[in-house]
């Protein structure tokens, strides 16, 4: 026994030692080449992982930049999903500000960097002959730009269309509510749901579908802002009949019950593995339908008329300012390094890396002055566009709705939807929250 | 008379264990032979055996062009021999996930003079890279989730988190316990030890606030070591605890000869001390190091970065990032299982022994 | 103090100090740190400045139904585990101990198998199980033959602490099987042969001879529950989605690390969080106290 703790103990260590240096190995690496004088380095922080195509592409970039430009140095660390926001705070807090980093402008992207007066205005950086600067939304109180978004603006209210596998029920591509409601018996015959939302995801219900209906309903595009700046309730009449729409269809069978316990991926797959004639989603959404038949046969759609809907509002999509890369007030206080950045940046949303990320499904369109429209882009990025190019936009309610009144209500939603809650009790809370 | 209540007491005994092995031994089965299915097989049927990634013969590849959200396996800049490059259109379409680049000189001429658009039939390959293909396909949520996760360095980072704080702990423990159990000053000890002893009370879920802002100062969250020490400092009540007791009880005699010469301290507590609380030391092993190795929400708050991460969390977060594949999350809890429990059905009386020793006795 | 002494001070300072600074200065600290936090607005990420606030963060946990709805779910978990996961640890250890059972390494082995298995994985695999057309799902659906039936549990506050309660006895009652078992094995069988010659049956066998020999294993295994439980945190994290799911089934550690470290528009969020863990650690002392008070009431009783 001695023995076998012995030659277990020292394994773990030799393994321990060797994995230690390694690491250590790596960093010792970095530093040299820090070392080099008269280089500017950009300390920047990248969102993506080795996993995901984000993360490749930044990784090539930033190679390929540095390659150009051997005397700026992009050291980075990316980090995804929780673990990017989580690492955000953390440095923000030890005073470890980067210089650059992706940032976006409302309560998720935009906040610890507001609170800890990291935003930087980029307006007079951004070149107006590369940007096409009527595509950049204003994001301070003054018009300041603190990042440049990746495309367009985000549409977050999409209804996929599996158009093939509507007309093998014998149906239309539908024009009302009315048209959606007469395909449920079809389609629970076939075994198939009509609309598939990922339900259990509580920002899906917020993002991807209220966001349209309040805007519908009210026929105010920007009902919600003014909702939060006080000029409209929740408890009014029109967001308790919004939220009704969801307990109507789920009785109609629209919506099914169980669409609470679905998640982002079986979502997806569902959508993909024709399991669904529609599914909700944002527009990035795109590049996840996995199944290529299915994605040429997709429409992208807004929804179709509502009951007690407002005609100016028909046909409208809720959209938010994209995320992107921004310089920190840290980054730009060393004009060297600012212009280094800013030179990075640039050669991040250059015309091959922005319609490879169009291609790639990442984006709507470019924000870009000029720029072609490659001729084999995929079906769906151009049926994107088209969408993007006809559609009224209307508020993203968590863009201007946070914390616990926005985790209240896209929590109120599900249990709308599974019958737990009423409209009357989820919108008397959200308003409570809310002027706390 | 046959004894009535007997045969029921083991009629409901054997019920109560056979399904409470099944309860245990079915949802591994099924995870086990499920991450060797395709995305498209686990949303079409659940219980299904495997088929699309283990029968491939048939599969049928696309040829594309090069492009930018390709990541070649070469550097295309110094090797610019010709390549056809081909993608599944089985498993995980168009989505640049199941690439392989051929090299036009091991192919047969119809074939490399295929244009991108063109598809192809896997057993058309010629049989060596069709059997390379194949293979890689039958392992391709492995190798995903191996690769893309990054789980075999995040396995590392949980060996090391385990094997070095686990160190620390006995080194540290056992010279407190051994000063506290065989040295004068009976009254700083008995202080020491009752700090020490409130320590049992405090978990790290307790203060992990304080301890990221803490670390966050000193810039030592997102790091080996940051992480190290934490583990570390909240191994010790159990560590001190055991071995103080443990080394108490040993003869004093023994000690004390060799404690005389002051100098030789530390000698005698290598030599002497140590080997004989062996016992107690690898049940503190056992203990800390399986504690550590399962330990969620220390790394969730400290580690951001993917050099630093668990095992534990990285399987999280790569089961909460790609959960549009299945697949791979399947494959990764395998990966993160099997280990575990090899360790535990080769040495399982031990690890046995050593929780339970550990739980009575603290 | 004469030389001597002063040298022996100095090495046992030497073999105390290492380990003894590591432990102040990351175990003993962050407590003082987490009391003083709970009573400030302290936010490093706002300038860092602090506040005293008073009672501030525990009066906004106590009017937040959030602490309440969590406090209530901890209690659930504290209660499967005392009155689950240790009765079942007993009868199964008992079952193995009078070798009712052949094969009784293979079932023991079984039942202790969770204990090694990452919890969080563990937590994974059976949110996967108990998902919309998952495993269990398709069970249900096979058995009543209607092919929309879902397994619905995880969906309702009323009801999802089942299936996590059932994963809680799951995971965590080998543990006690094992600390049971080896009292049982431990113990001195000649009062139960005794006690047999006396014509004692079976049942009075076990209450009068085995429970209270055993009394002290349940005593250490009733705080090591209530400590565990009030604690944890891997599996009902793992084994829900973040939204309502997670909501529903919010333990008090939950709700602290979402307070802290998710919500990023509560500028107070580390020092509310603060609160939340503090509450956490009043309430495990308490209950452990009351535990042991009532374990004494009743080993008292027995006394007569």
């Amino acid at each position: 026994m001695k023995k076998m703790f012995k030659t277990m103990s020292v394994l773990l260590l030799a393994l321990g030692i060797v994995s230690i240096a390694s690491a250590a190995g790596s960093k010792e690496a970095a530093k040299e080449t820090a070392a080099a004088p008269e280089k500017v380095v950009v300390n920047a922080m990248a969102y993506g992982d080795n996993s995901n195509q984000e993360g490749v592409n930044w990784v090539r970039i930033v190679e390929s930049f540095e390659k150009e430009n051997p005397n700026i140095e992009i050291k980075y660390e990316m980090l995804y999903d929780e673990a990017y926001h989580q690492k955000v705070v953390a440095r923000l807090a030890s005073g470890d500000v980067p210089d650059v980093a992706y940032m976006g402008a409302d309560a998720r992207w935009g906040a610890p960097w507001k609170e800890a007066g990291q935003q930087y205005d980029m307006k007079s950086l951004i070149d107006p002959e590369m940007y096409n600067l009527d595509l950049i939304p204003p994001m301070g109180p003054n018009g300041e730009i603190y990042e440049v978004p990746l495309g367009t603006s985000n549409i977050t209210t999409v209804l996929f269309t599996n158009e093939a596998l509507i007309k093998s029920l014998g149906f239309d591509i539908p024009k009302t509510y009315e048209d959606l409601v007469a395909m449920v018996p079809a389609a629970k015959k076939a075994g198939l749901d009509v609309v598939s939302i990922d339900g259990a995801d509580g920002w899906a219900w917020g993002s991807c579908y209220m966001s349209a209906i309040i805007a519908r309903l009210s026929g105010d595009a920007h009902w919600v802002s003014k909702a939060v700046a006080g000029q409209n309730k929740f408890t009014d009449q029109v967001f308790v009949d919004s939220l009704a729409m969801i307990s109507r269809m789920v009785e109609d069978g629209v919506i099914s019950k169980k669409s609470v316990l679905v998640d982002y991926g079986t979502n997806a797959s569902n959508y993909s593995n024709k399991k669904a004639l529609f599914m909700v989603q944002g527009q990035w959404a795109a590049g996840g339908i996995e199944n290529p038949e299915v994605a040429e046969n997709t429409l992208l759609l807004a929804w179709p008329k509502l009951p007690g809907e407002k005609t100016e509002m028909s046909g409208s999509v809720a959209a938010a300012i994209q995320v992107g890369y921004g310089i920190t007030k840290q980054g730009a206080s060393d004009p060297a390094v600012r212009d280094a950045a800013m030179k990075f940046i640039n050669y991040f949303y250059s015309e091959p890396e922005t319609i490879q990320r169009l291609r790639d499904g990442a984006i709507i369109a470019p924000i870009l002055k000029n720029y072609t429209l490659p001729e084999d882009l995929p079906i769906i990025s151009k049926r994107k566009v088209e969408l993007a190019k006809t559609a009224k936009n209307t508020d993203v309610i968590d863009a201007f709705l946070s914390g616990a009144a926005n985790d209240a209500l896209n929590a109120g939603m599900q249990k709308i939807a599974s019958g737990q809650a009423t409209p009357e009790e989820v919108a008397a809370e959200v308003e409570k929250l809310l002027r706390k | 008379m046959y004894d009535f209540k007997a045969v029921l007491g083991k009629v409901v005994s054997y019920v109560i264990f056979i399904s409470w092995a099944l309860i245990t031994v079915l949802p591994l089965v099924w995870m086990f032979y499920s991450s060797f299915k395709s995305n498209e097989e686990l949303t079409r049927d659940i219980y299904a055996l495997p088929h699309d990634l283990v029968f491939n013969y048939n599969d049928e590849y696309v040829v594309i062009s090069p492009s930018l959200n390709l990541s070649y396996p070469y550097d295309p800049e110094t090797d610019k021999r010709p390549r056809l490059i081909i993608e599944s259109a089985t498993i995980s379409p168009t989505r640049r996930l199941m690439v392989y680049y051929l090299l036009k000189e091991n192919l047969p001429e119809t074939i490399a003079g295929l244009k991108p658009g063109d598809t192809l039939k896997l057993y058309e390959l010629p049989p060596k890279i069709r059997r390379s293909i194949s293979w890689r396909t039958f392992w391709f949520n492995y190798s995903s989730s191996f690769l893309r996760g990054g789980l075999g360095y995040k396995f590392i980072n949980s060996l090391v988190y385990a094997s070095f704080s686990t160190f620390l702990i006995i080194v540290f423990g056992t010279m407190i316990g051994f000063a506290i159990a065989k040295m004068p000053f009976k009254k700083i000890s008995a202080f020491v030890m009752s700090i020490i002893g409130l320590g049992y009370l405090i978990s790290i879920n307790s203060v992990i606030i304080p301890l990221f802002l803490m670390l966050s100062k000193v810039h030592l969250t997102d790091t080996h070591l940051g992480i190290i020490l934490v583990y570390t400092a909240f191994g010790l009540p159990l560590s001190v605890l055991l071995s103080t007791q443990f080394i108490r009880d040993l003869p004093g005699s023994l000690i004390e000869s060799a404690y005389v010469d002051g100098a030789s301290t530390l000698r005698a507590f290598y030599s002497i001390i140590l080997p004989m609380t062996v016992p107690v030391i690898i049940t503190i092993s056992i203990i800390s190091a399986l504690g550590i190795w399962n330990e969620f929400l220390l790394v969730l708050v400290l580690a951001s970065s993917e050099l630093t991460k668990s095992l534990p969390v990285g399987v999280y977060s790569f089961s909460s990032l790609t959960s549009t594949q299945l697949g791979w999350q399947l494959a990764a809890l395998v990966l993160a299982t099997a280990p575990a429990m090899l360790v535990y059905f080769s040495f399982q009386k031990r690890l046995t022994e050593g929780v339970v020793g550990g739980a009575i006795k603290g | 103090m004469t030389k001597r002494t002063k040298k022996q001070l100095l090495i046992y300072l030497g073999f105390v100090g290492p380990g003894l600074l590591v432990y102040l200065f990351i175990v003993a600290y962050p407590v003082f740190y987490s009391l003083w936090l709970s009573f400030t607005d302290y936010n490093p990420n706002k300038g860092g400045a602090w506040n005293f606030v008073g009672l501030l963060q525990y009066k906004t946990m106590l009017t937040d139904p959030y602490f309440y709805h969590s406090l209530k779910n901890n209690i659930i978990v504290v209660l499967v585990s005392v009155f689950g996961q240790i009765p079942i640890g007993f009868i199964l250890a008992y079952i193995l101990y009078r070798k009712l059972v052949k094969a009784e390494r293979f079932f023991q082995s079984m039942v202790f198998l969770p204990q090694f298995l990452s919890t969080i994985v563990i937590g994974i695999l059976w949110k996967r199980l108990f998902s919309a057309d998952g495993p269990v799902s398709r069970i249900i659906q096979l058995v009543s033959h209607d092919p929309s039936a879902q397994f619905t549990m995880m969906l309702s506050p009323k009801t999802i602490m089942y299936p996590i309660g059932f994963a809680l006895i799951w995971m965590y009652t080998g543990f006690y099987m094992i600390i049971f078992l080896a009292n049982l094995q431990k113990m001195n069988t000649n009062m139960i042969e005794a006690a047999k010659i006396d014509g004692a049956s079976e049942t009075q066998i076990f209450v009068k001879v085995i429970l209270p020999l055993l009394s002290g294993a349940i005593a250490v295994s009733t705080i090591l529950a209530i400590a565990g439980s009030l604690r944890g945190f891997d599996l009902i994290f793992a084994m829900t989605t973040q939204g309502l799911q997670r909501n529903n089934a919010m333990v008090l550690p939950i709700f602290m690390y979402q307070t802290a470290f998710q919500n990023y528009s509560n500028s107070m969020r580390f020092a509310y969080g603060s609160a939340i863990s503090n509450a956490i650690d009043v309430i495990s002392v308490a209950l452990i106290s009351l535990s042991n008070l009532i374990g004494k009431k009743l080993n008292a009783g027995e006394e007569f």
